[in-house]
């Protein structure tokens, strides 16, 4: 994980961001856009073991 | 006294030996609502003739000896996400303005069957996100009362409603019950049923609700849930694990001064706590709460806000545009990291009754625009552990502050247990709040 892969990602997802929307509307919800991006960004390089399986039915404690 | 001062289990005793008729108790918080609702803003829909019908038939059962619950006759307010039958549900949206449900929510349908007195729906900020309702904090009329159960919090704390139901996917129980001086209790993760509850994030949503006294929500959950696991009780004082680290670094000065105060208190009175290092996965707790949440709540509004974008607010217009630009797997490694997440968690609360943090990073921000942060409730949603807060005084400018208590999956009578002997050790007084506005 760097900053500059960050920033990187961030970027494109601007720029889909203004292909779907526009330039207007991308630029209004810029600081969502971007800080869900960077979310994104954290979580695509967390390492991960092959078994670790997504929750898919919440059970605390496994009941 | 006059009974809209009274807790939900001073009311309910006083229904069941004849004191207290729930038909005087709902005059009584009505009146408090017409008083103090121009001020505070805590409801979007109040019934006064529905209330007191139903607060007259609850009389008449009473006075034929036929006592449905301890919540028989008591009233209570709806967050305005829960469906209520025949009763104006807005999610806080206009989208929604004129929406009337032909049925109740789950947990509306089991507390009117126990007896208990819909006195109408609460305030909430958009489709319990981020874009704030007019309600004011009682503590404090400059001051916002968190959110999203903006309504609920305010509304219980100055009076108007011994007990009000909210709902938390970040920390929309926790955080505002604790701005507003108060108890908020959020049980574990589908404990109670969410059905007829607008969703906002399936995997994140929980029904919560507020009241005064920690023995006023046990006395709620065990009405709502009547098949709940034994407590399996704890030694004559509580074992907590005290949470320093992420929380102690993104709390303020006096919310932490106030917390080490609180937690010196409780351990003169004989309470252990022993320090716990946050496990390294906590770290991607703000950021897989962000990636489910966005992506979820995107697809909960997906159909709507393809057709009526305009009719969503900024802040939430925002968020469900992030939400659809999240990559399938991006979602799903997330939901993997919170499965690791869990496993931490759960292994570090083995030894101890509670957890124990802060509620809020800081005290009820001043203005009505920010509802505050949910960065210490978000981790609890995320996985799914009952939470609650207790109040344990007050700020320099005398805003409340609360102490948060983290208990084990389905150990949600343990930890109110653990939360009632704070509660009673530190003292803090729980009567209604008259509002203040400097």
């Amino acid at each position: 994980m760097s900053e500059d892969g960050e920033r990187e990602y961030i970027h494109m997802v601007k720029e889909t961001a203004k292909a779907m929307w526009g330039p207007e509307a991308a630029e209004k919800f810029s600081d969502h856009i971007e800080r869900t991006a960077a979310a994104v960004y954290a979580v695509s390089n967390y390492p991960l073991e092959p078994d670790i399986e997504p929750v898919t039915k919440m059970r605390p404690g496994g009941r | 006294m006059e009974p809209y001062r009274l807790s939900l289990a001073e009311a309910s005793r006083m229904i069941r030996d004849g004191s207290l008729t729930p038909t005087r108790l709902a005059e009584s918080l009505l009146n408090r609502i017409d008083t103090l609702e121009p001020v505070v803003e805590a409801w979007v829909t109040v019934d006064p003739e529905a209330a007191m019908e139903a607060a007259d038939a609850a009389t008449r059962e009473a006075e034929e000896g036929r006592i449905r619950s301890p919540l028989h006759g008591v009233p209570f307010g709806v967050k305005d996400i829960y469906y209520t039958e025949g009763m104006r549900t807005t999610m806080g949206s206009t989208l929604y303005s004129g929406f009337v449900p032909d049925h109740d929510s789950a947990v509306v349908k089991t507390l009117r069957e126990a007896g208990a007195v819909v006195l109408g729906k609460t305030e909430t900020t958009e489709f319990a996100v981020h874009d704030p309702a007019p309600t004011r904090n009682p503590w404090n009329t400059l001051h916002t009362p968190g959110g999203s159960s903006s309504g609920s919090a305010a509304a219980v704390s100055c009076g108007m409603a011994p007990m009000a139901l909210g709902s938390q996917t970040g920390g929309s129980v926790v955080r505002p019950a604790s701005y507003c001086g108060i108890v908020g209790f959020k049980p574990t993760y589908d404990l109670l049923s969410r059905e007829g509850i607008f969703p906002l994030s399936w995997s994140l949503d929980h029904v919560g609700y507020m009241t005064r006294t920690v023995e006023d929500a046990a006395i709620t959950l065990k009405t709502l849930k009547r098949d709940l696991p034994p407590a399996l009780g704890m030694d004559d004082t509580p074992k907590m694990g005290l949470l320093g680290g992420y929380f102690k670094e993104n709390a303020s000065d006096e919310v932490w001064l106030g917390f080490e105060q609180a937690v010196g208190k409780l351990w003169g009175e004989g309470a252990e706590f022993i320090d716990v290092a946050l496990p390294p996965s906590f770290g991607m707790v703000p950021s897989v709460h962000r990636v489910i949440m966005s992506v979820e709540a995107a697809a909960a509004h997906e159909d709507s806000f393809r057709v009526s974008p305009d009719g969503y607010r900024e802040y939430i217009r925002g968020f469900i545009s992030s939400g659809l630009l999240v990559p399938a797997t991006a979602y799903l490694r997330a939901q993997r990291i919170r499965s690791i997440i869990l496993r931490d968690i759960h292994a570090l609360m083995r030894d101890y009754d509670c957890l124990v943090c802060p509620s809020t990073v800081d005290t009820a921000p001043r203005g009505l625009e920010w509802t505050g942060s949910p960065a210490f409730n978000a981790p609890w949603s995320l996985t799914g552990l009952p939470s609650v807060t207790v109040p344990s005084g007050l700020s320099e400018d005398e805003m409340p502050l609360g102490l948060q208590l983290i208990g084990k999956p389905y150990g949600e009578l343990d930890l109110l247990q653990v939360a009632a002997w704070c509660e009673d050790k530190l003292g803090v007084p729980k009567e209604p709040r008259d509002p203040y506005t400097p």
